[in-house]
């Protein structure tokens, strides 16, 4: 037998023809799932829906959880499915500017289920999350910015001032 | 669904399918057929269908299990990143069980299953309800007015079997068509309600008392005979629940006899479930070996995947996937159809095939020419699925056909990866 996965391209020419081992309404309907179980039972904090008419493009927002400088921040993301969705991982990025040792500044942020460690068991609520944990406990020794993990370790207190005033500014 | 359109069913032998589904809607339950999360496959979030237990007892259907599957390493399971490498096969026992409970949205399922895998002209194994009842559960064979002569290709009919009043030997049970009967979950070796299940890799079920504690390196199912590749596997907590729950008169009966007959600091611990408790005894990986794998190649009968050591490519099986197996099973001359309904026949030749692909690389290197296809535009096809692919492989064909000419001139030109190596004495077909 030959082996699927989306990762094929190895082998798709040179046995068999089996090119896209992934159909699309397979991710379709997953995603129709995600979006019911989202509606009925939204974790905490969190909202997700497709943008528009394009099931594969949605936008999420997640408030600045208590406790934290992101407090009453109001933050965007913007989700893209891949059309081999949940075979490969969704990509997430910050539409909203933060002030986050793990996002940069274009809004990409590094997480580490959203790269390698990504299973096709994990759903949007758990991404959404999982990005929730990082706002508790940021990762500064896997971060996109340096100078902000750096002040991170170094002056935490000076670090959640200004990350509360850039929520203050950009998420409010 | 009534008893008389079941009969009509049955009595069209062939069309029971489709008679079976015209059904469906008009009947009222359907949308009553509500599924427990833990019949809910992780991967599509919908009803198990063609469910494979996984080594570390977790369940996901089979398709779902194929695609989440590496093919450069070990896989891992989606829930807990269990790393296995033998893809299990489905697991008749549950298929047959959720069958009966959920047939509604099993038809259903089986349906949409169908229509995509003719799209994308690939096949799925047929679960033969008749070898079902012929491997011991006779429960199913009691069927009145000679349908054990109709056709058993697909499944309907077990469901119609199965929902008969008539054909369940537990008369209690007549009350409600959807209510499974021990028969439908008896260990394959004691022949009792399972307690604690456990699925070897071929699919059938056991209680974990009735397999060897510590599975040896050749451990051979005793309902087909198959070797179990692997370490033991664990039990299947979702399985475990459900029977507790269905059975728990029974269950409770199963507890100390079981607990007497092997007596384990793992029948004790309530959690062996999916636990990582033993990491340690891992195998370490396999896939390092970077001259011994077969990338993007698994074993037709013991599902590894994949492909470590030798590899034989059958030569006359016609479907696209192709049907190989693995040095070992090829040695143990397996009488299977393929994982993915290959018509594969005893006769069929093979052809040894080594794993070429790094030893080429390697001259590449050496003689200061770029290597072609590397390995990171082949491992990660992104977003869109179509095109990008399809245009690299184009490349690759291409420039691999240049630089094979010399070498191997008979080489088909759609395996420009593989060298064919002519080894009469492996060839024969019935060793």
């Amino acid at each position: 037998m030959l082996s699927a996965g989306s990762n094929t391209a190895i082998n798709s020419s040179s046995e068999g023809s089996w090119v896209s081992p992934t159909s699309v309404p397979a991710s379709r309907k997953r995603i129709q799932r995600e979006m019911s179980e989202l509606n009925v039972d939204p974790p905490p904090y969190c909202s997700a829906g497709p943008k528009g008419d394009n099931l594969y493009n949605w936008i999420a927002t997640i408030i600045g959880p208590p406790g934290t400088p992101y407090e009453q921040g109001i933050f965007f993301l913007d989700i893209n499915f891949p059309f081999d969705y949940p075979f490969q991982p969704p990509k997430v990025s910050f539409k909203t500017r933060i002030y986050h040792c793990n996002v940069d500044d274009t809004g990409n942020l590094s997480l580490d289920i959203l790269e390698g460690s990504w299973s096709p068991a994990l759903t949007i609520a758990k991404v959404l999350l999982a990005i929730q944990s990082i706002f508790t406990n940021p990762n500064p020794y896997k971060s996109q910015m340096p100078g902000i993990a750096h002040l991170y370790l170094s002056d935490k207190a000076k670090h959640d001032e200004v990350a509360a005033q850039w929520t203050l500014r950009f998420a409010r | 669904m009534s008893q008389k359109a079941a009969d009509e069913a049955v009595g069209n032998g062939t069309d029971a399918l489709q008679d079976v589904q015209t059904d469906v809607p008009a009947k009222p339950d359907l949308d009553s057929e509500e599924i427990p999360d833990s019949f809910t496959c992780c991967v599509c979030l919908d009803l198990l269908y063609k469910p494979v237990l996984l080594l570390c007892g977790h369940l996901s259907c089979f398709w779902c299990v194929h695609k989440s599957m590496s093919v450069f390493r070990e896989s891992q399971c989606p829930i807990c990143r269990h790393p296995y490498i033998h893809f299990p096969s489905i697991c008749p026992t549950i298929h047959f069980l959720l069958l009966k409970m959920y047939p509604g949205t099993y038809v259903k399922r089986e349906k949409q299953i169908q229509e995509e895998e003719k799209k994308l002209r690939i096949s799925s194994p047929q679960l033969d309800a008749r070898l079902w009842i012929s491997s011991g559960n006779e429960h199913l064979s009691g069927v009145p007015g000679g349908t054990a002569q109709v056709d058993h290709n697909s499944f309907p009919q077990a469901l119609i079997e199965g929902s008969q009043p008539q054909d369940l030997p537990e008369k209690e049970s007549t009350k409600c068509q959807n209510k499974v009967s021990i028969a439908d979950v008896q260990c394959g070796s004691c022949k009792q309600l399972l307690f604690r299940p456990v699925a070897l890799n071929c699919g059938h079920v056991f209680c974990e008392s009735c397999i060897p504690e510590a599975v040896p390196e050749k451990f051979e199912c005793t309902v087909c005979h198959s070797l179990h590749p692997g370490d033991s596997p664990k039990v299947c907590l979702a399985l475990d629940h459900f029977l507790e729950e269905e059975f728990s008169d029974e269950y409770a009966l199963r507890k100390p006899a079981a607990r007497s007959k092997n007596i384990s600091p793992k029948d004790q611990s309530p959690q062996t479930g999916n636990d990582d408790a033993d990491k340690d005894k891992r195998k370490p990986s396999v896939w390092i070996d970077p001259l011994k794998t077969h990338y993007g190649v698994g074993c037709d009968y013991c599902g590894m995947c994949p492909i470590v050591g030798d590899r034989y490519k059958c030569q006359d099986c016609e479907e696209e996937i192709g049907f190989d197996l693995c040095g070992e099973c090829y040695n143990s001359r397996c009488k299977l159809p393929g994982r993915f309904n290959q018509q594969h026949k005893p006769e069929h030749k093979f052809e040894f095939i080594r794993p070429y692909v790094m030893q080429r690389w390697m001259a590449r290197f050496l003689t200061g020419r770029p290597p072609v296809g590397s390995s990171a535009n082949a491992v990660q096809p992104d977003g869109d699925p179509g095109n990008p692919v399809a245009s690299r492989i184009g490349d690759d064909v291409r420039e691999e056909e240049d630089d094979n000419e010399d070498e191997d001139d008979d080489n088909d030109v759609d395996m420009p990866f593989i060298a064919v190596v002519e080894d009469e004495e492996d060839e024969s077909p019935s060793g």
